[in-house]
């Protein structure tokens, strides 16, 4: 009988062999080690092995400059964190901060020049082409135009790199333009003095008081943990804080005080305070009698504040009477700060409104006094520099090469604003931005910069400093060759003139400051500071420097000169009394609305946000970001929506399409959008993808997109 | 003849389900592993004798960031080894390929965790108070280094999956799976989520 094997019998030793594999552990060890291994593909990116370093830096993302403890393996950072004792930032970093060393490899950051060609297509090109196309406009400019035909706009200006692009300009009778940051107003304050005046600062951390004037304050104002500081301090500790903003922001919901200002009538709050403190004689009677130039006399201030009695002033700002004049006698009751904050997405506040804010001020004796606005010492400079202006002072159509520094300033602004400066037919924009942002895709020249972390520079001093500092942004990762220092670029084409380098600049500024033997010196590896007495060579302070450690001046005693209350621009001082014109609240026709975009702290307009911020605006929608607009449920229902409607805002400039989120908070009328970042195109800045609220703007004559006039249309499918 | 039939196909399955057993058993764990010795003899128990007189936590200790120092880099070496001490092949190629060169030895990890795993000692040992060989066994007491056996398909030691193959440890060194982190976790009530260990 022979032995043949039948069907069934293959299926009995498959059978058997499944049961077998089951009851051994292959099969589920096969599919944990298959689950794995799909995640080490050998085509992955891995994290390189090496010693574990710490370091201590300073960040560049904004000009706050918070101080940095860097962890890094194999050079690579991997974790960040904050200082504890850090003279300004006190320990404190944000979200964006946190997850900086991200933005080295960002799925926006620009691998190589590129140029707007004949087509109008972007194409790439070789950096040293970029660099002939960019001597060639030069040569242009200069050769077509006359002062200012060449600018710079920089950012974070202040820091030394702006000195060598001022020194530069110099050379061209070119101007250096200041970009929009928080501490932009207190320039206003020094046009209001008589005179030379120097850096101002303002001392928030002394003052009884605090005038915002929609300023995030306790998001982050200035040094960082200034914010976290003040939210933690006890309520006989800290300063009064009155928040005067139409959104319901964090500062709004945290502070002492919170007047829901009607849109855009901040001129008439403050000139109706202005009206109680002159009335009931609260000011500093002895420095206004020997300071002011303008308050008595027929269109002085005295009779500029007498129209705006607390019954019309609560009429036009939709604030009661009495809570006016109890904020007035609080804001006299001792040193104070007013802020008219800049928004970073809504940007400044108009002229006029930061001149009657810092009229206040200047009533209150607080300019020169602790506790107000205190002047920072000046480190001597050398050379020829061209001068620095506000962008609003830049004649329109007069620029033909303008080249935009690549730093963070912290603060969008609407790229029509930019475009009217520009020579129409000529003018060239020339951008060094280290990522692909959507304002870019009018730059007819790109050349990536480095990031932040990789490029050594000077952090900024924070509006809220009392005292000049000088920290360093030591880089902790490695510059990629398709990136160069924006320095670099201006000495590849200069001629005749000869460009520092970062390093020399710096290193210049650290030897002044070591000369003038002022202040003392942070050490974040032990937490405490030394006075600069103790630093016998300016080697040994510069090495401090570069260990991450932060100099910090002596403070200055500053008398007060001269001043005009009404600041020394006719033109802002004929608008002041034309604020009374607008109407009252009752006055408001229903269906008219206004557009007032505003911006994250650490994320205003379109540039790049690390991956983990995702969580706090696509997932989470704890920030709504610009798909968004905010309204309160009276407007919304008069307008004819409800929650989660779609809805399209139109001004005069174009349209957005946004999904409507109710909020009571909100002051009625008005219809809030952050500026970016627009989460449906993280990483992605190609045309229309970003749509930015700020798209839309047509901003005054005095560059101010605070509120727009717009209406509010449904979405026809 | 149905019966033999049957029979027939009994044995069939039997064959089947002995054969798929044992290779599940031990001719894959034999082939999944590779074997990789040591690249230095290492005896524990010399080092830790009376004679030798060290402490484990000379060589493995706590940095004063909290920082796990694992494995001793040569500087640590150097102090007794700086000449050879006895004639071993092993102590001879301490000396004269990693001492005098200043050559790091690159010793083998048995314990090393993904990259994305963020494990601090500090906390297990002091906080949780859990005794080292829970993980990496009774180390201290061996006379040699055994070799890493490889995972060929991931690239992870034997010893995070755990010595026995089944997966299932009951006695220490246990495994250190993620599913390992999550249990103990849950026992003693401590946070759990992704980002307790993944930041
Ligand atoms: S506040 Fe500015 S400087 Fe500070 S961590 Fe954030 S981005 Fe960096």
């Amino acid at each position: 009988m022979g032995f043949s094997v039948k069907r069934r019998d293959f299926l009995g030793l498959v059978g058997g062999g499944a049961i077998g594999a089951a009851l051994s552990p292959a099969p589920w060890k096969g599919l944990d080690d298959i689950a794995i291994w799909t995640q080490n593909w050998s085509w992955k990116p891995r994290l390189p092995r090496g010693p574990v370093e710490v370091a201590f830096t300073h960040c560049g993302l904004c000009p706050a400059g918070c101080g940095l403890k860097v962890r890094s393996v194999g050079g690579n950072p991997v974790s960040i964190h904050g200082v504890p004792g850090h003279p300004s930032s006190t320990g404190f970093v944000c979200a964006l901060g946190l997850a900086g060393r991200y933005f080295s490899y960002h799925p926006s950051r620009i691998v190589e020049p590129t140029i707007v060609g004949t087509s109008g297509q972007r194409r790439g090109i070789s950096r040293k082409a970029a660099v002939r196309q960019l001597g060639d406009w030069l040569d242009k400019a200069r050769s077509g135009g006359g002062h200012g035909s060449v600018a710079i706009l920089d950012n974070h200006p202040g820091r030394v790199r702006s000195l060598a692009y001022r020194g530069w300009l110099a050379t061209l009778d070119g101007v250096h333009i200041k970009g929009l940051r928080e501490d932009t107003p207190i320039n206003r304050l020094r046009t209001m003095l008589d005179g030379p005046a120097p850096e101002l600062g303002l001392d928030i951390a002394r003052a009884r008081t605090v005038l915002s004037f929609g300023a995030p304050v306790l998001e982050g104002l200035g040094s960082g943990g200034a914010g976290a500081h003040l939210r933690g301090r006890s309520d006989t500790e800290k300063p009064y804080i009155v928040q005067i903003e139409t959104r319901p922001s964090r500062t709004a919901r945290g502070a002492d005080l919170w007047l829901r200002i009607a849109p855009g009538t901040e001129t008439v709050l403050a000139l109706g305070l202005a009206n109680i403190l002159v009335s009931e004689g609260l000011y500093d009677k002895e420095i206004i009698a020997q300071q002011a130039l303008d308050l008595d006399g027929p269109g002085g201030y005295r009779e500029l504040v007498a129209r705006f009695s607390p019954k019309q002033v609560s009429r036009i700002t939709g604030i009661d009477a009495a809570t006016i004049k109890k904020v007035a006698r609080r804001f006299a009751s001792g040193p104070a700060v007013v802020i008219p904050g800049v928004d970073p997405g809504g940007g400044p506040l108009s002229a006029e409104a930061q001149t009657a804010a810092f009229s206040l001020s200047l009533l209150n004796g607080d300019v020169g006094r602790p506790g107000g606005v205190v002047a920072r010492r000046a480190i001597p400079q050398e050379g020829q520099l061209a001068d620095t202006v506000e962008l609003a002072d830049v004649p329109d159509g007069s620029i033909r090469l303008l080249i935009v520094d690549g730093a963070a300033g912290g603060c969008a602004m609407p790229t029509s604003l930019l475009k009217r400066k520009l020579n129409p037919s000529e003018g060239r924009v020339v951008s060094l931005s280290p990522f692909e942002r959507s304002a870019l895709h009018g730059a007819d020249l790109v050349i990536p910069s480095t990031t932040p972390f990789e490029n050594i520079d000077e952090a900024g001093v924070p509006i809220d400093a009392p005292v000049d500092s000088m920290g360093l942004t030591v880089p902790s990762m490695r510059a990629p060759d398709y990136s160069v220092d924006s320095l670099s670029v201006l000495s590849m084409v200069a001629k005749s003139s000869v460009v520092p380098t970062i390093t020399e600049l710096l290193r210049g500024r650290s030897d002044r400051i070591h000369a003038g033997g002022r202040g003392s010196v942070f050490d974040p590896s032990k937490g405490e500071s030394v006075p600069l007495t103790e630093f016998q060579t300016n080697g040994d302070l510069w090495r401090a420097l570069m260990g991450g450690g932060l100099w910090t001046d002596t403070s200055a005693a500053f008398t007060c000169p001269p001043f005009r209350l009404m600041g020394a621009n006719a033109a802002i001082r004929d608008r002041l009394p034309q604020a009374l014109e607008q109407p009252s609240t009752a006055d408001r026709q229903a269906r008219e609305i206004v557009l007032m975009p505003f911006g994250w702290r650490d994320a205003p307009g379109d540039g790049p946000l690390p991956p983990v911020m995702a969580k706090l605006f696509r997932e989470t929608r704890l920030r709504l970001d610009s798909r968004f607009a905010t309204i309160c449920p009276k407007t919304a229902g008069e307008l004819g929506f409800a929650q989660g409607d779609k809805a399209s805002i139109k001004t005069s400039l174009g349209s957005i399409t946004v999904e409507v989120v109710l909020d009571p908070a909100v002051v009625d009328g008005v219809v809030h959008v952050a500026v970016g970042p627009s989460t449906e195109a993280f990483g992605d800045a190609s045309p229309g993808k970003g749509d930015q609220p700020l798209d839309l703007p047509s901003c005054k004559n005095d560059d101010c997109w605070r509120v727009i006039p717009a209406k509010m249309l449904e979405v026809v499918s | 003849m149905i019966l033999t039939q049957r029979r027939t196909t009994i044995l069939f399955f039997i064959i089947g389900l002995v054969v798929a057993m044992l290779a599940g058993w031990i001719a894959v764990p034999a082939a999944l592993y590779e074997s990789i010795e040591q690249p230095l003899g290492f005896s524990h128990v010399v080092h830790t004798s009376d004679d030798a007189g060290m402490e484990c936590d000379d060589c493995h200790h706590l940095t004063s960031e909290g920082g796990f120092a694992g494995i001793p880099k040569i500087a640590v070496c150097v102090d007794c080894h700086e000449e050879a001490i006895g004639t071993s092949v092993d102590e001879l190629k301490l000396v004269e390929e990693y001492i005098k060169p200043g050559r790091e030895i690159p010793w083998l990890v048995y314990a090393r965790q993904p990259d994305n795993a963020f494990f601090p000692h500090v906390r297990h040992t002091r906080l949780a108070k859990i005794p080292c060989e829970q993980c990496h066994g009774d180390h201290g007491q061996t006379e040699t280094l055994r070799p890493l056996k490889r995972n060929r398909f991931t690239g992870y030691s034997r010893d995070i999956w755990g010595n026995d193959f089944s997966g299932i440890t009951t006695s220490p060194p246990f495994s250190m799976k993620m599913s390992d982190c999550v249990d103990c976790h849950r026992k003693r009530g401590v946070r759990d989520s992704c980002l307790a260990c993944h930041k």
